[in-house]
């Protein structure tokens, strides 16, 4: 790594204005905290690198890609660009997919009232602007810079898909796996936090913070007026501001590593076993405080993890080595009437290296244990892995394991969730509750069997390019 | 094991009555209102000839050398053969001054049932009173109705525990940072998530007699509630006191006690007593509830997973027996003890010790509240795999309180720095919550000491119920 590192950040706040939020229903002008969208500039005197993390407003990527592309000739390959996953935010126009899961028959973007459809647009375009802007700057404010980075834990997530022991009112038992937490399963506690400052100042400029939760402590709030949902960026967004007040003028950016199957430890979203037949059974929060309550407890706990795994970095480096490269992953897939496609289901895999650092992005929500397969199959020891990274041209939704697919609720009993239409050989009636299967297994595309096996060609080949 | 084993059980409930309530000044946010039934829960067991009594309080303990007098005086059972304990719920109240005949601790310098008014004093000794004569009642009616039984155990697990020693790394105004160790949340540290079910069922019917229930935890989920009328605090027998309702709901006609296993260091995973490191510094900040329903939901939540666990326990049993040995031995750890002025005693500080065999089950008792990595130890030497540790039991028979370890002194604040906290001769500037490990501040243990202490009573006390 001969060559000098160059480093420049930029925010944008992308709260969603009066005349968008007027449009959408359920929701008003209540914000627990600001939606940001962050650069981070990378250079090594000849290439740039942008990595693009949104909290809201993400909008159908290939149009994003293209203005990056035309107004500062930074190639596709060359950008991360993410989402941060919070549910309380809003997407820009079409929830930012421009191919959709014909397995997929509720939540459907096309269904959605005309201006509610309209409100979304104009709000991405508005919000892409807002980006556009944002890399204009970190690309104007690229300076020499240093990069360190270190590895913490943080215990702040749990996974989510808990084992419900339900006796029937035959006295037999069945096992049944749904939303909920299981803390005694093992699952992935670490923090990567990378580090830049300025040469000269020593002053931080950016960082990139990576840790494997669903955004969603305030799922489902009611914190607005007359109980309407507030706006958030959830933990990673609350970690970022953090970050940025302590350290005026540098841009902190959190990404979600492989949370498929990972929650928060507690959430807005509540779910128990019934203490007579434990059959999981649903709680909606009447006040708003439980929302508030745990975002602030979770984003302080999980901040002091943060700056804890900061204090740790003990090697900083001016030097680095920039390359890039994307593959997909193309294994069988479903189509709606259950017929199984070669190469249908698709992952799009990016890699861009920084130095000893590999982003490993994925474009859908990874299990935990796919993460853990690509980490061990990396040849780079600090492989970070980012999710919801470029979705929208490929739908690879939740990136389920095979262990989801033997525990959630029989084939025919997911083919048969959805709101029946008019299409041959539909057979769903019954839009699936939220504790009917294990989630995202009710509409996936995969087909179990084949994912571990290309992540791990792909997870070589990628390395094979950018070492 | 050559005994027919016999059991029997009763329950009474202990709800504080309003009347007892107006008077309590020293909680002026109490409200009458009872989330879940406080309850006394007693489970005799027998061998035809000797007779154990377990007996649980959600709330009203009293003196415990009065509970003692009584039983004996009542039934002819000794005081070894009792196993007395607090569930220690946090939303509960005591019957009068929780350490009976024993004079305070003189290092606490704060919460000292004397010094409240003299009204509160009667209300709570009055309350005593009712329970300890409900407890009477309930110990008769569960030897009256003691028939042959069998008896089966499993362990399980649940995780709605955590460390609660918390380590903040907090920003001086220099830039330095500084390691400080106070209440909180330490997931990344490895606690027991055993939970332990005994089963009682009745030999002819087949039906469950009784369930005793062992897991390590704080059971305070409700301990800043605002569930009561006015937003006050409601009563509750927090997670254990509702997985006992839930299980004696699901078999109508037994009597299920929860007890405390090691806890000194373990809550709850959450709790509505909120700890958080400031974002800014680093330092602990106490976050603090103001609605209704935050409590309660935290309640169900971890109620309900906590219970789901025990069931899966339950249904994890393999053996039932209707044959028992039922043996008893008292001892007492005696080791270093600091007095009021700081100056160490021999002998000073004390932690009872009981051990109840039953069959292949020993229930291990102590006086106060145990740190987690003692619990580990005395089962690891003890003879009998499964050796079940209760803590609050026999509390008043010795100042015990929170049984630390040697860490907990090493990790707080500095023992000059504890010393000077609390009002000592007028000075009522008590520190918060988060200026060191709770029980630290006042406590009267010497470091160094109790490992040995616990070997050797552990040890003795199998050699004479083996």
């Amino acid at each position: 790594m001969e060559k000098q590192l160059f480093c420049g950040a930029a925010r944008r706040c992308v709260n969603p204005y009066k005349e968008i939020i007027e449009r959408i229903s359920g929701r008003d002008d209540t914000f627990l905290d600001s939606l940001y969208i962050r650069i981070i500039a990378v250079g090594d005197g000849e290439k740039k690198c942008l990595l693009i993390a949104y909290e809201s407003g993400y909008s159908p990527i290939e149009e994003q890609f293209a203005a990056i592309e035309e107004r500062f000739g930074i190639p596709e390959e060359q950008i991360m660009l993410f989402d941060c996953h919070s549910h309380t935010k809003l997407y820009g126009e079409k929830e930012g997919r421009t191919t959709m899961n014909p397995r997929k028959r509720f939540h459907l973007y096309q269904d959605w009232p005309k201006d509610e459809r309209d409100a979304m647009k104009e709000y991405g375009l508005f919000a892409r602007e807002q980006m556009l802007d944002g890399i204009e700057e970190a690309l104007e404010h690229m300076r020499p810079a240093r990069m360190g980075h270190a590895k913490g834990e943080s215990y702040i997530n749990v996974n989510r898909n808990q084992r419900y022991v339900i006796e029937q009112p035959d006295g037999t038992l069945k096992e049944h796996y749904t939303i909920g937490v299981d803390p005694s399963a093992p699952i992935d506690h670490t923090v990567f936090v990378m580090k830049f400052e300025d040469i000269e100042t020593n002053e931080p400029i950016a960082f990139f913070i990576n840790y494997p939760v669903h955004n969603c402590a305030a799922i489902g709030n009611n914190v607005g007026k007359d109980g309407a949902r507030a706006w958030s960026s959830d933990i990673g967004g609350n970690c970022s501001q953090y970050m940025e007040d302590k350290f005026k003028g540098c841009v902190a950016m959190w990404a979600s590593g492989p949370a498929g199957n990972i929650n928060p430890m507690i959430c807005n979203q509540i779910v128990y076993p019934d203490p007579m037949t434990g059959a999981p059974t649903r709680y909606v929060p009447k006040d708003p405080e439980l929302a508030t309550v745990v975002l602030k407890m979770l984003s302080t706990r999980h901040f002091a993890d943060i700056m804890s795994t900061v204090r740790k970095i003990d090697h900083m480096t001016e030097r680095t080595e920039l390359k890039f490269a994307i593959e997909v992953s193309e294994t069988p897939g479903l189509d709606e009437n259950n017929v199984v496609h070669e190469d249908l289901y698709k992952v799009r895999m990016q890699t861009i290296r920084i130095g000893d650092v590999a982003l490993l992005g994925v474009s859908g929500e990874l299990y935990d244990s796919f993460g853990k397969l690509i980490r061990e199959t990396s040849p780079m020891k600090n492989t970070v892995i980012v999710t919801h990274c470029a979705f929208g041209m490929i739908i690879s939704e939740y990136i389920l394991d095979d262990w989801a697919f033997e525990h959630s609720v029989s084939p025919e009993e997911r083919m048969g969730m959805g709101p029946r239409d008019q299409k041959e050989g539909w057979v769903g009636t019954k839009l699936p509750g939220l504790v009917d299967c294990i989630i995202g297994t009710e509409h996936s595309q995969i087909v179990p069997g084949y994912l571990a096996k290309s992540f791990e060609k792909h997870t070589l080949s990628l390395f094979d390019k950018v070492l | 094991m050559e005994k027919q084993l016999y059991c029997g059980v009763a329950r009474r409930v202990a709800n504080p009555s309003e009347e007892v309530i107006r008077r309590i000044h020293r909680k002026p946010d109490r409200s009458a209102t009872i989330l879940d039934d406080l309850c006394i829960r007693v489970v005799a067991i027998g061998d035809g000839d000797t007779k154990f009594l377990l007996i649980s309080y959600d709330s009203g303990y009293s003196c415990i050398d009065d509970q003692f007098a009584e039983i004996e005086s009542n039934f002819g059972i000794p005081s070894e053969q009792v196993m007395v304990y607090d569930c220690h719920s946090h939303t509960k109240l005591y019957g009068g001054y929780q350490f009976g005949n024993l004079p305070p601790n003189p290092r606490k310098h704060y919460q000292e049932f004397y010094s409240w008014p003299q009204e509160e004093q009667e209300a709570m000794n009055e309350y005593g009173a009712i329970t300890r004569a409900l407890m009477i009642e309930a110990v008769g009616e569960a030897i009256g109705n003691m028939r042959p039984a069998k008896m089966g155990h499993a362990k399980g697990e649940s995780y709605v525990n955590v460390c609660r020693n918390q380590r903040y790394e907090v920003e001086l105004p220099d830039g330095t940072v500084k390691e400080h160790y106070t209440i909180g949340v330490e997931p990344g540290y490895d606690i027991d998530h055993t939970v332990f079910v005994m089963k009682f069922e009745d030999v002819e019917t087949e039906k469950p007699i009784a369930f005793f229930i062992n897991y390590p935890v704080h059971n305070c989920v409700m301990i800043d509630n605002h569930s009561g009328e006015d937003g006050k605090k409601a009563f509750s027998g927090d997670i254990g006191g509702n997985c006992s309702l839930y299980m004696e709901e699901k078999y109508p006609e037994c009597v299920a006690m929860w007890s405390s296993a090691p806890a000194g260091n373990i809550n709850p995973i959450y709790g509505t007593e909120i700890m958080y490191p400031d974002p800014e510094t680093g330092e602990p900040v106490q976050l603090y509830t103001k609605g209704d329903e935050i409590g309660k939901v935290m309640l169900k939540m971890l109620s309900t997973r906590h219970f789901a666990d025990i069931m899966e326990t339950v249904r994890s049993i393999r053996h039932m027996t209707d044959r028992t040995e039922l043996k008893s031995a008292v001892e007492m750890s005696m080791t270093p003890g600091l007095d009021g002025d700081n100056v160490v005693h021999e002998n000073l500080y004390k932690i009872r010790m009981q051990n109840l065999r039953i069959g292949d089950v020993a229930l291990l008792g102590f006086s106060g509240e145990l740190y987690d990595s003692y619990g580990k130890y005395i089962r690891e030497i003890s003879p009998l795999k499964n050796t079940v540790i209760v803590t609050h039991v026999a509390v008043g028979t010795a100042q015990s309180e929170y049984i630390l370890s040697d860490w907990a002194l090493e990790h707080s604040a500095s023992a000059k720095e504890r010393q000077e906290m609390g009002p000592r001769d007028g000075d009522t500037s008590r520190k918060g919550l988060s200026t060191c490990i709770v029980g630290t501040e006042h406590s009267q243990i010497v470091p160094g000491y109790l490992k040995q202490s616990f070997k050797e009573h552990t040890l003795s006390l199998f050699d004479k119920v083996l």
